[in-house]
């Protein structure tokens, strides 16, 4: 068996971008792995009401092998047909991939916080980014056959570590939660921190329910609210910057403010759009008016905090049915700035994508009823 | 009975003293002439004996003790002793002393520290509150002396009470190592833990011993290595060390006869693919991440496996007082398969 | 009916929080009050031990500050009183932000007062304005209520002490985490902290028994040390170590005034436009003419209330001397148990004094009460003579009654009358026990 070539093996230099990848979907004990010639694709889910995904494409890795059994024929490799597919704990393997590096003394109570809905965010805590450290080290993913278990080795000096993971049978089950892409009615690109910021501001109030608000024509032009919690009622709005003080006013004065801050009241009046926007777009149907109002379940939201915080971009959509996609993307390369526009000629190779998908609360009237679906 | 004493390198008594209540919640601590011994002997798990040197953690001419038998042998909560030790980090002198308060014997610990204060104005504030006329008199940085008593509450033990405790003994070892990094171990340790009660947790499977933390498979071999596993329905995982020291025994205490007949010598020669060649024990997780919480005295560590048996760890500390070692040795029994 | 709106530039936000932070370590709600030149938050711990309060300027700390109040409802005119959980309120006031959100830090907020008489709930309505046009608002429900204050008598207190925080903190560092109470005295030039527990231990258990750890440290290290040599007081350790903390991180000269064991003690401090003060009871062996009082029971302390519904029970005999409260070795007590407490004991001990029978936080310091002056003219001074005074000396008291105690409570005009006619005039609005989801802050 073992002189057999495996179906697949990966080398990673970075077993940390591989753990904060896989983490943010580590919501659930349990993930769907896919094995393709492209990357390896790892789905969690639950109660069918939210889905998170990670694509590693195969850029990732140092090394990426994979050889399909049936497909040595050149003609074959077309189809793809034959893509391994198989469910893990994720849980184990999370906790794996936290063992290489375990020796940086910079960060030993970094592993356990880790596991805390807020991990900090990896490309500023992370010892990895020390050049000098990543020699003599590596991380390996195998799979030699069908049934096999996934193999993980980590490689350090003096040291090796081998972790076989029992595969189990995927169920046949798994079912993306359909985004209707041809019926998109909201797409909305921003900093994931601004998003990771409102839903930590939300969650200190335990709310039931998050209500998203967006409207292209009056503000606030992006609201999110948590409601149903003990004793309170939170909002985060994103709304146009402005000037000092007339914000306050119930009445803006806007020739005072013209008088005082010129650029910024034009500025309001030429984008309906929230300042820490890059995209968007809201294009309500006709039969919702101009605004957009969609309620979702806020624990299942808040199961994609941790992506959230490690990502540094995030588009935000929402289609005719109600089902909010959020997608982030994890910059390894300008983890730590977060203020480089992406695909500008830069060598983007260590960019993840994770994708959440979530069921709306069936709304009944402008939330009022929100309360009462949840109970 | 009286003891007293200055305590010299109280960071390595603290740190000690942290160590052992990792492992016990009392300490039977024993005072004679040169030599201190700490004994820690939990219902469950490991056992420590340790002996200094008076002199690795006492100021040996201010050492003093008078005893009808030549020793005092106290109990001692070594976690609050460790705690009040806390209390001497940084100071000038701080001494330790047996004394009573009531009917309750205590070790006294007294601890003078100097500090210096900021000057003039430390806080930069101007508080309208403060009462009386005008400002108080400010002075430039002055000394300032900080005395601080703890009273930690012991028993003393009759020489009678305590006949009954010996040492462990155990078969010469199949194996002998010098442990890599402790830091390391513990942390693939703790993680092979978690790794383990995450996989009954989720999976339910509890086995009959309820509460209880994993057993992890520690196993060496006369070839440098060492090896950590643990297997779950969902998982196997191991960490295998290489290039260790199997430490030469020394060559004064036995014979070349007596030496080539030890059980290691005979591990020696078998190759390091055989399996054979692997002296195991099985460790409770839980209790194998305290022990190694000795790491923080940066110790060297010999580990003697007995398979199937025993883990014995000897603790060296680091430095050498008055040429006498200080050694720790923990007894570590091996849990059936 | 009551306005009330302000607004806080980031550094008092900070302090806010701080102060939220300090609240916290006593109870779990605080009161709200809301003066024309002043807003105070207060806290009473449940065993009536500890009060603390910080009050806030309406010039110096606010941005703004507008504060008004029509008739009605209201029993006083000049203010206005609420109560709210403090877990919410630091759920919405939080410390410094992380490095990563800094662009959209907090740059101004704003809070406004919903004090609607025909809606349900009443709302505290809170506005954090950040950069980039993010804006947070919160609105919290909160419960009307009636305040209570300790009573302290500055001028009355006989033994003084100011120091920087730090280096009390640095004492207290080296007392064990379990140990319960602080004893200080002075002995030469020596200013001595203690620490202790009063548990009782069997034989075999004293091994478990908390290290005991005294402290000494000069006079000097003091601003200002005028304290009778060798006068024991001791407190309660956590509220100390709760104060200590918060005055260290204001940076503000800590003062403690007090008289002598059972009669209680004030620590305060100021700064930057709040005013700190924290009054907590004492324990020690007593002095002769003190025979009530065991050193053992923690007395409550005694309260001023703000103009509340309240019945007035007036029974103002004088009163025996020779009564012992029943020691408490423990001195927490359930917050709910208080009001039943209160009417039960009452009538069964048919202690001859003025008591108070209401509906509110408060229950009447009974250990004090042999100190009360009897009155029967007054019910604005009945409130008094149930305040505690820190003479504890029947005549000093007396004088004590005049303009001085005046000072805290600077006027109550018809207070009785709106009292009286209104009976249980003001109605929470709605009982924060009764909202759903409260096991989240049991």
């Amino acid at each position: 068996m073992a002189d057999a070539e495996p179906i697949f093996t990966a080398v990673s230099s970075n077993a940390h971008h591989l753990y904060t990848s896989l983490q943010c979907i580590g919501f659930a004990p349990k993930a769907t792995v896919q094995i393709t010639s492209d990357g390896i694709r790892f789905s969690a889910e639950e109660s069918r009401v939210v889905q998170g995904l990670v694509f590693l494409d195969k850029a990732l890795f140092t090394s990426y092998t994979f050889n399909p059994p049936n497909t040595r024929n050149e003609e074959d490799q077309e189809n793809n047909s034959y893509n391994p597919c198989f469910v893990v704990s994720l849980s184990a393997l999370l906790e794996t991939l936290k063992i290489f590096g375990v020796n940086d003394s910079s960060a030993p109570n970094a592993p356990n916080r880790a596991t805390s809905v807020q991990p900090s965010n990896p490309a500023t805590s992370s010892a990895f980014t020390t050049p000098a450290l990543l020699l003599d080290r590596s991380c390996t993913l195998q799979y030699f056959q069908d049934g096999s278990p996934l193999s993980i080795t980590l490689t350090e000096t003096g040291v090796k570590t081998t972790c076989e993971l029992t595969t189990y049978e995927a169920d046949g089950g798994e079912m993306d939660i359909p985004l209707q892409r041809d019926a998109i009615i909201m797409k909305i690109i921003m900093r994931s921190a601004w998003l990771h910021n409102a839903v930590t501001e939300l969650g200190a109030t335990s709310p039931t329910a998050l209500k998203i608000s967006a409207s292209a024509q009056e503000e606030p032009f992006l609201a999110l609210s948590g409601s149903g919690g003990p004793f309170s009622e939170s909002t985060v709005e994103f709304s146009v910057e402005q000037g000092s003080s007339t914000n306050a006013a119930p009445q803006p004065y806007h020739k005072v403010l013209a008088d005082d801050g010129t650029s910024r009241a034009r500025a309001k009046r030429a984008k309906l759009a929230p300042t820490v926007t890059e995209t968007f777009l809201v294009s309500p149907p006709s039969s919702m008016g101009s605004r957009i109002t969609q309620s979702y379940r806020f624990a299942l939201i808040q199961k994609a905090t941790r992506a959230m915080a490690a990502a540094n971009k995030v588009s935000i959509r929402g289609d005719r049915q109600g089902v909010l996609s959020l997608q982030f993307m994890i910059d390894f390369d300008n983890g730590a700035t977060g203020n480089v526009r992406p695909g500008g000629g830069s060598i983007c190779s260590a960019v993840t994508f994770v994708d959440f998908r979530f069921v709306p609360l069936l709304d009944e009237e402008d939330g009022e009823g929100v309360g009462n679906l949840l109970e | 009975m009286r003891f007293r004493s200055q305590l010299t390198n109280i960071a390595t008594f603290t740190k000690l003293t942290a160590s052992l209540s990792s492992l016990g919640k009392v300490c039977w601590m024993r005072l004679e002439d040169g030599v201190v011994r700490f004994t820690i002997i939990p219902d469950q798990g490991t056992q420590v004996w340790a002996q200094l040197p008076v002199d690795a953690i006492f100021e040996e001419n201010t050492y003093f003790l008078e005893a009808n038998s030549g020793v005092v042998n106290l109990e001692v909560p070594v976690g609050a002793l460790h705690r009040a030790l806390r209390s001497a980090a940084g100071a000038t002198t701080a001494q330790i002393r047996l004394t009573k308060k009531g009917n309750i014997p205590l070790l006294a610990l007294t601890v003078l520290a100097s500090s210096w204060t900021a000057g003039s104005n430390a806080l930069g504030v101007t508080d309208a509150d403060r009462p009386g006329q005008g400002p108080p008199e400010r002075s430039g940085p002055r000394e300032r002396e900080t005395l601080i008593v703890q009273e930690i509450p012991v028993k003393v033990l009759h020489e009678s009470a305590i006949d009954g405790l010996h040492e462990p003994r155990c078969r010469d070892p199949d194996v002998h190592i010098i442990l890599p990094s402790l830091i390391q171990l513990k942390s693939i340790s703790e993680r092979f833990t978690k790794l383990a009660t995450d996989a009954t947790a989720t999976s339910g499977s509890v086995t009959g011993l309820g509460a209880s933390s994993p057993r992890l498979e520690l196993s060496a071999n006369m070839h440098g290595s060492l090896r950590l596993a643990i297997a779950t329905d969902s998982l196997r995982i191991s960490s295998v060390w290489t290039d260790l020291v199997n430490p030469p025994l020394d060559p004064g205490q036995l014979s070349q006869t007596e030496i080539e007949q030890l059980p290691s010598e005979r591990m020696r020669a078998l190759s390091d693919n055989d399996e054979a060649a692997w002296a195991k024990v099985r460790i409770d997780g839980k209790d194998w991440g305290r022990v190694l919480s000795v790491g923080r005295l940066s110790p060297k560590v010999v580990a003697c496996f007995v398979h199937e048996t025993a883990l014995i760890l000897y603790v060296y500390l680091p430095g050498s007082w008055n040429g006498e070692d200080s050694c720790l040795t923990y007894y570590i029994n091996s849990y059936a398969a | 009916m009551a306005t009330l709106s302000f607004s806080l530039a980031p550094p008092a936000l900070l302090q806010l929080h701080d102060a939220l932070i300090c609240l916290a370590k006593f109870h779990d709600t605080v009161a709200i009050e809301a003066e024309f030149d002043l807003l105070r938050l207060s806290v009473l711990n449940s065993s009536k031990t500890a009060y603390s309060a910080f009050v806030f300027d309406a010039d110096s700390f606010f941005e703004t500050y507008a504060f008004g109040i029509s008739g009605g409802r209201n029993a006083r005119p000049d203010k206005f009183a609420c109560q709210l959980y403090l877990k919410a309120l630091l759920s919405v006031f939080k410390g410094r932000a992380s490095g990563r959100d800094k662009d959209t830090a907090v740059e101004r907020c704003e809070v406004e007062l919903h004090d609607e008489t025909d809606e349900t709930e009443c709302r505290l309505v809170i506005r954090m304005v950040c950069g980039l046009g993010v804006i947070k608002s919160y609105k919290l429900t909160y419960e009307q209520t009636t305040v209570n204050h300790a009573v302290f008598d500055r001028n009355k207190t006989l033994n003084q002490w100011s120091i920087d925080p730090k280096f009390i903190r640095e004492i207290t560092d080296h007392f064990s985490p379990s140990a319960e109470q602080l004893d200080v005295y002075s002995d030469g030039g020596k200013a001595i902290f203690t620490s202790f527990t009063t548990k009782i231990t069997d034989g075999k258990e004293v091994l478990r028994q908390p290290v005991h750890t005294s402290v000494a440290i000069d006079k000097r290290d003091f601003e200002l040390f005028i304290v009778e040599d060798n006068l024991h007081v001791a407190i309660a350790l956590k509220d100390f170590k709760a104060i200590i903390a918060h005055a260290e991180t204001a940076g503000a000269m800590i003062t403690a005034r007090y008289t002598r064991p059972c009669r209680p003690l004030q620590l305060s401090y100021g700064f930057k436009g709040v005013k700190s003060e924290f009054t907590l009871m004492t324990r020690g062996e007593s002095s002769g003419d003190d025979t009530s009082t065991s050193s053992h029971a923690v007395p409550e302390l005694s309260a001023r209330q703000t103009p509340a519904p309240v019945q007035f029970t007036q029974s103002n005999a004088p009163s025996k001397t020779d009564h012992m409260p029943p020691p408490r070795s423990r001195s927490i007590r359930p917050l709910t148990g208080t009001s039943t407490r209160a009417t039960e004991t009452n009538p069964d001990s048919q202690r001859p004094s003025a008591s108070i029978n209401f509906d509110s936080l408060f229950v009447p310091a009974d250990d004090d009460r042999q100190w009360d002056v009897p009155n029967e003219e007054e019910e604005e001074e009945a409130e008094d003579v149930l305040g505690w005074d820190a003479t504890a000396d029947q005549d000093t008291f007396n004088a004590s009654l005049g303009p001085r105690l005046q000072d805290n409570e600077p006027r109550m005009p018809t207070q009785d009358a709106t009292s009286r006619d209104e009976e249980m005039g003001i109605p929470p609005t709605q009982r924060i026990s009764q909202l759903h989801g409260l096991g989240l802050f049991d």
